[in-house]
């Protein structure tokens, strides 16, 4: 590929060098790239793990350097099937690499402050005017960071990438091309086939923040064999019963660092992402900032949410929030009860961490009601409930990825069914009970003696008798 | 997500599993079908790839369908690979019954969806689902812009093909011809 085109290189702790076209090195001198070294890539993670206060500015640099590596392995092992099925030559796959390390490197441009923490303040989509379609309307969908990214490249940075000589020279990218492999839609022109190694099963991005992420905390359950993955990585055109489009695929030889890859979404789910304190943090960090969000509307009513993505002037306002303007309005008191709380570290604490069997169907509602039953008996000291996304699907992404043999073009399965480890991934649908500081002595009390009381009678089953007609009335 | 929410996806998942032989892609464009037209609430996310609208989430609920034993799958081998279809599982009932209302009051979605889209082959799943994706998500203009759209996705399907692609959801009233103003 184009690496002769690199004009400079910046040393990543991850990575190594990372090259840069002059087309690349503009956008990141740009100030709303610039803005994501004000943005932390884990929240308040650091309140953890002190290590992990990194940025988005230096992830969206390394998922750039990871794509254009999938993106180079995918062509020199099935160059082939791209050829022929997408009818590209190889300028033309010169050209996507430069079109797909855009992309990469701009996934992230529109996230709000704190990264995903603050998502649930971004405001909600107004319900389209249809021209062909008389369906159904969706229900009401909140703007994600990648309408913001999508929003800020086709406006912002506009001028700066199509009219760049060296892309009108060589590449005549357009910004619509860019946003349709960080978005939901489709591009007016190109393919959407590399959007699997930007934000599908195999994708760049979760690799390099697995990475990144695993390094900057100081642990090790991040890691998995980068190499031998990118080594494996092919497209593959599956059979018409199942898909008419190729796909993206890793070989047999790639199978084990695959299932590590996996593995360390995981680990990291578990010891890092949803980490009990983060939990509580991205907690208190939503509600001091809807406190903010409405001092500075002057709108002191709960339903401020962060500029819209859809107007210049609210695109303006919205990229002039970032984590340090933030702070400084922590900082000065502005953000109520919870701000105070991160400001002095005096969050919720937890009580319980609660697990729901899935080994059968019975089991999943049974242990769901149970729970249910053991929050209602801790109240009114529970002040926060966490329940992330279950880990299964998390997890699950790269699970279904298609195996191919060696060859790089015989199907052998999907990873999930060649891999018991994968398989034993439990699906993982967790609740996190928090209570205020003073409280959680006697909330942790009063969940052991709930658990105490229910172990003792599920070992020791009611008589059949009282089992069948109930409890004899107390008098 | 919530556990009713878990326990309607995965009842949905039986019922349509109980009703036709689907593989991977069907059950993903069925979904689809059932959310982005009929209006089911199933909080599926679909992003649009080359192969169509898709959400590893709907891979995850079927794999946790058949962990749970809900759903059954058997490879199915053709000249050029691989792939799976589904049959009910042992405790399809089960969850059918911890779905509480959902499927009943989707009932008449459910049959719609089936009639007209279990048997199509996953080419033609592909097709369809993207005219849907693109009339909805990307709101063209007009059909010609709409075809236009579509050939740049799909480009072994000729303009015909997506043309009669829109046309059968027209008569299914998931489109319409003209834009109103």
């Amino acid at each position: 590929m184009d690496h002769d085109r690199f004009v400079c290189e910046i040393r990543c702790p991850v990575h190594g060098f990372i090259g840069m076209t002059q087309l690349e090195l503009e956008v990141v001198n740009h100030s709303v790239f610039q803005r994501l070294r004000r943005i932390k890539q884990l929240a308040w993670t650091d309140y953890v793990y002190p290590g992990a206060s990194h940025s988005r500015f230096e992830h969206s640099l390394g998922v750039m350097h990871l794509v254009s590596r999938l993106y180079e392995a995918v062509v020199e092992t099935s160059g082939n099937t791209l050829k022929e099925w997408f009818g590209y030559e190889d300028p033309g796959l010169k050209r996507d690499w430069q079109l797909v390390r855009l992309a990469a490197l701009l996934h992230d441009v529109g996230h709000a402050p704190f990264s995903h923490a603050a998502e649930g303040l971004l405001p909600m989509k107004e319900p389209e005017d249809y021209s062909l379609f008389q369906g159904m309307a969706s229900p009401g969908e909140r703007y994600a960071h990648e309408d913001y990214s999508v929003a800020i490249i086709e406006t912002v940075l506009k001028d700066l990438i199509e009219t760049h000589p060296s892309n009108r020279r060589n590449y005549k990218i357009t910004t619509d091309e860019i946003t349709a492999l960080i978005s939901k839609r489709a591009p007016k022109r190109g393919s959407l086939f590399w959007k699997d190694i930007i934000s599908g099963q195999l994708d760049a991005d979760r690799m390099d923040y697995l990475l990144r992420d695993s390094l900057h905390a100081g642990v090790s359950y991040g890691r998995f064999d980068l190499d031998r993955i990118v080594s494996s990585v092919c497209a593959v055109r599956r059979p018409q019963e199942e898909s008419s489009e190729p796909k993206i695929a890793i070989k047999r030889g790639g199978m084990y660092a695959a299932e590590a890859l996996i593995m360390a979404r995981y680990w990291m789910h578990k010891q890092v992402y949803f980490h009990k304190t983060r939990l509580s943090c991205d907690h208190h960090l939503k509600q001091a900032l809807g406190h903010i969000l409405a001092d500075d509307a002057g709108d002191l009513s709960e339903n401020v949410y962060f500029p819209r993505p859809d107007s210049p002037e609210e695109l303006d306002k919205f990229l002039k929030w970032d984590d340090y303007r933030v702070m400084g309005l922590l900082a000065a008191g502005k953000g109520g009860e919870h701000g105070q709380r991160l400001m002095t570290r005096d969050h919720y604490r937890l009580v319980c961490e609660l697990a729901e069997s899935d080994d059968t169907v019975a089991d999943m509602d049974a242990s769901i009601k149970k729970n249910d039953a053991i929050v209602q008996e801790l109240q009114p000291m529970v002040k926060y409930v966490a329940k992330p996304k279950p880990l299964w699907y998390k997890t699950n992404r790269a699970s279904e990825l298609v195996l191919v043999d060696n060859d790089g073009k015989t199907e052998i399965g999907i990873l999930s069914g060649h891999s018991p480890i994968v398989k034993s991934i439990n699906v993982g649908y967790l609740r996190f009970v928090y209570a205020d500081k003073s409280d959680a002595p006697e909330a942790r009390a009063k969940f052991k003696a709930i658990v105490e009381r229910q172990s003792r009678a599920e070992a020791m089953p009611l008589p059949k008798s009282v089992a069948e007609k109930g409890p004899p009335d107390v008098v | 997500m919530s556990s009713e929410t878990i326990f309607q996806r995965l009842g949905l998942l039986a019922e349509l599993a109980g009703r036709a032989r689907l593989g991977r892609t069907a059950f993903m464009k069925l979904l689809f079908f059932l959310q982005e037209s009929k209006g089911v609430p199933l909080g599926y996310q679909f992003s649009l790839y080359s192969y169509g609208p898709f959400d590893s989430d709907v891979l995850a609920d079927i794999a946790t369908a058949e962990r749970l034993n809900v759903l059954k799958s058997s490879t199915v081998y053709y000249p050029s690979g691989m792939g799976y279809e589904y049959s009910p599982g042992s405790d399809l009932k089960s969850v059918k019954d911890l779905s509480g209302d959902f499927l009943e009051e989707h009932r008449a979605k459910i049959d719609w969806v089936l009639e007209h889209f279990s048997r199509k082959t996953a080419a033609e799943l592909e097709l369809l689902s993207t005219i849907l994706f693109v009339a909805k998500y990307q709101n063209p203009g007009t059909v010609e812009d709409l075809v236009a759209q579509v050939e740049v996705i799909k480009r072994h399907f000729s303009q015909e093909q997506i043309r009669r692609g829109f046309e059968e959801l027209v008569i299914l009233r998931i489109l319409k011809t003209q834009p109103v103003h």
